[in-house]
């Protein structure tokens, strides 16, 4: 193994498309959140350092690991989590901008690494001794089965488009073929992914693991300090990851040239006002209504949407 | 340099968790009135979280009851350190129209270490977002002890 | 399934119609409206140490204490409800509600007033009769040519029991005199 290939790929995962600049500019996207949400409620919002003073707030404060706990479970939660998040950013940052290095089934590894945050927090419930943790894992583990469905079968859409699982391919058909979300099978599984994306992310209306006020934070309840600055981050770098794999997926993303990526953010920002934009306005659903949700109409959509891209729509 | 850049964070993102002592709800009302867009303090880095785990500041009203008084010590021992407190109201502060009755404490003060007091029945939501204000160095108190002796 | 999601994203054109509504609290001053009750203020040239206010306050937060001759009027402005009982019964008008509401402190000894006033003892036992203040006021009051005797002008400083004492006295001699 040669040491300048263990340098770079050090670097890319610690420093520029890993965890400094993911978390850097996951930050800023949760104080657009903030902010468009100040906005639409008709108040100032908080000003741009505000996310980066949050977390350095809660590094600086003490932690508690609570007694009886399943100390290793509890401590090792917050690291799967940043650790899951930074290598799925890392993988789509460097593919949209090293179009040489991604490997064929790279798509597969991302959604397998994604998973890995909503696996953290319910380790992290379970393990924290505390009914709300027990609650909020079981809450999450059954939303997990539930959206992680319908997330893979607006991907198949995709992939039955690209006949490819690779990313560097599906950026290169739809720089040839136009965005997906053009064709009508692209359509619907843009908004099914959509549904299942704001239930990833766990915000309103889906947001029911981390109930704020039910649960007072369901699995992150027990967490202060540290651990909660670091589920903190990996909140904020899926909310990084994931709506660029939605721009990658569904709206069309090419090499980077000036004009590229001012396409590119614009696209970006209007996944990201989606999602702000529905968190604002929707109260949250009861835990049997968004299982009845995805594994009802969703998924006949979904499937709706498969069929009609292997018919060819 | 670092204890600089730590104290910088703490001044400007302070998470409250609001607890009543045995309040009548004025103050507590009050308390809600800031996080409206009215006085909207979310501007300054204030925001309500539900657990106090997560929590740097206690804002707690009332007149500590009896009952309430175990559970009032069980949650401030859950609040992670650096923490504040703050009593609001004139129930809080010195046990309000209650300071003498058999059912209460008396007071905040009687219970945990008090930071800053802010007295009024109730407090006024600027009133509140001064103290808090206040407590973090940024303004001073306009208040101060009046002597007079006469010659 | 998509109806109320499409009605529910049209009440965002609605909010941003509002506009912001924030106040600009801090940076620039909010008084409050006219009739608003902030924090007791004393005038101490005023104030002549009758304690009306400490009857009638109803947290009990005022004090009044003799001692050395002098008498403490003491407020603690902690427990404070605003109500305004004891400017209503203040005869100088010394107690005004002022507008001050921000009076968050550190310590409660911010929230305390003090004020300590001379007291006139009685000539011949030494009991306490009233503050200085108090006498000035009520012999400010007395009609110009006073109708009184010389010998029950020279009674005007002492206390009540020994006031009576005297008139007692007189009495018994006046009837043995006559008698």
């Amino acid at each position: 193994m040669e040491w300048t290939q263990l340098l770079t790929g050090v670097f890319y995962t610690i420093v520029f498309p890993g965890f400094l600049f993911a978390s850097t500019v996951g930050l800023l996207l949760t104080w657009v959140d903030r902010k468009v949400t100040a906005i639409v409620q008709s108040r100032v919002g908080p000003p741009w350092f505000q996310p980066y003073a949050d977390i350095g707030k809660l590094l600086a404060k003490k932690m508690f690991i609570p007694r009886g706990s399943q100390a290793i479970g509890f401590l090792a939660a917050p690291l799967l989590a940043v650790a899951g998040s930074t290598l799925a950013t890392v993988i789509i940052l460097l593919a949209l901008l090293h179009p040489g290095s991604d490997f064929v089934g790279d798509l597969i590894v991302l959604l397998y690494l994604m998973v890995l945050p909503s696996i953290a927090l319910v380790i992290g419930g379970a393990s924290s001794r505390s009914p709300f943790g027990a609650i909020g894992a079981g809450r999450e583990l059954s939303m997990i089965l539930s959206y992680e469905l319908t997330f893979l079968l607006s991907i198949f859409t995709v992939l039955i488009k690209v006949h490819s699982v690779r990313l560097s391919d599906i950026v290169a058909y739809q720089a040839a073929h136009g965005a997906i979300l053009g064709s009508v099978s692209g359509f619907i599984a843009f908004v099914v992914a959509m549904y299942s994306l704001i239930a990833k992310l766990g915000y309103l209306p889906f947001d029911i693991a981390e109930a704020d006020t039910e649960l007072i934070g369901g699995p992150l309840a027990e967490y202060s300090g540290s651990g909660l600055a670091l589920f903190k981050l990996s909140r904020a770098m899926m909310f990084f990851c994931l709506p660029v794999l939605m721009v990658i997926l569904f709206l069309g993303a090419t090499t980077p040239t000036a004009l590229s990526i001012a396409g590119f953010l614009l696209k970006l920002l209007a996944v990201l006002v989606l999602i702000i934009v529905v968190k604002i306005t929707h109260a949250r659903l009861k835990l049997d209504q968004a299982l009845r949700l995805f594994w009802g109409n969703l998924l006949l959509v979904a499937i709706a949407g498969v069929i009609l891209a292997l018919v060819g729509w | 340099m670092t204890n600089r850049l730590l104290n910088w964070c703490f001044k400007k993102s302070i998470w409250v968790y609001h607890a009543n002592a045995g309040s009548c709800n004025g103050c507590d009302i009050e308390i809600l009135d800031v996080l409206t867009p009215y006085y909207d303090c979310e501007r300054f880095g204030i925001k309500l979280v539900h657990t106090p785990r997560h929590a740097d500041a206690l804002l707690v009203t009332g007149p500590v009851t009896r009952q309430v008084r175990e559970r009032l010590l069980r949650l401030y021992d859950a609040v992670p350190d650096p923490k504040l407190v703050f009593a609001v109201g004139s129930c809080a502060s010195g046990g309000g129209i209650w300071f003498d009755s058999y059912a209460t404490c008396g007071g905040l003060d009687k219970v945990l270490p008090v930071n800053i007091y802010i007295p009024g029945c109730p407090p006024r939501p600027e009133a509140i977002l001064y103290g808090v204000a206040e407590a973090l160095g940024l303004v001073p108190a306009q208040v101060e002890a009046q002597t007079y002796v006469e010659a | 399934m998509f109806e109320n999601v499409i009605s529910e994203l049209k009440e965002v054109v609605f909010c941003l119609r509002a506009g912001q509504v924030t106040l600009g609290y801090p940076f620039q001053p909010h008084p409050p409206e006219p009739g608003f009750r902030g924090v007791p203020r004393l005038d101490m040239q005023k104030c002549i140490g009758c304690g009306a206010c400490a009857n009638a306050c109803a947290p009990r937060l005022i004090t009044l204490s003799d001692r050395d001759g002098y008498r403490t009027v003491e407020f603690d402005l902690a427990r404070c409800t605003n109500c305004a009982r004891c400017r209503d019964v203040c005869p100088e008008e010394a107690l005004t509600m002022s507008q001050q509401f921000e009076t968050a402190a550190p310590s409660l000894r911010n929230l305390r007033i003090t004020l300590q006033l001379r007291l006139v003892s009685c000539r011949e036992c030494g009991a306490v009769i009233e503050t200085q203040r108090m006498a000035r006021k009520v012999l400010g009051k007395l009609p110009e040519p006073l109708g009184l005797s010389p010998q029950e002008v020279s009674w005007l400083d002492l206390c009540l029991d020994c006031k009576r004492t005297r008139a007692m006295a007189e009495a018994v001699l006046a009837k043995e005199v006559r008698s």
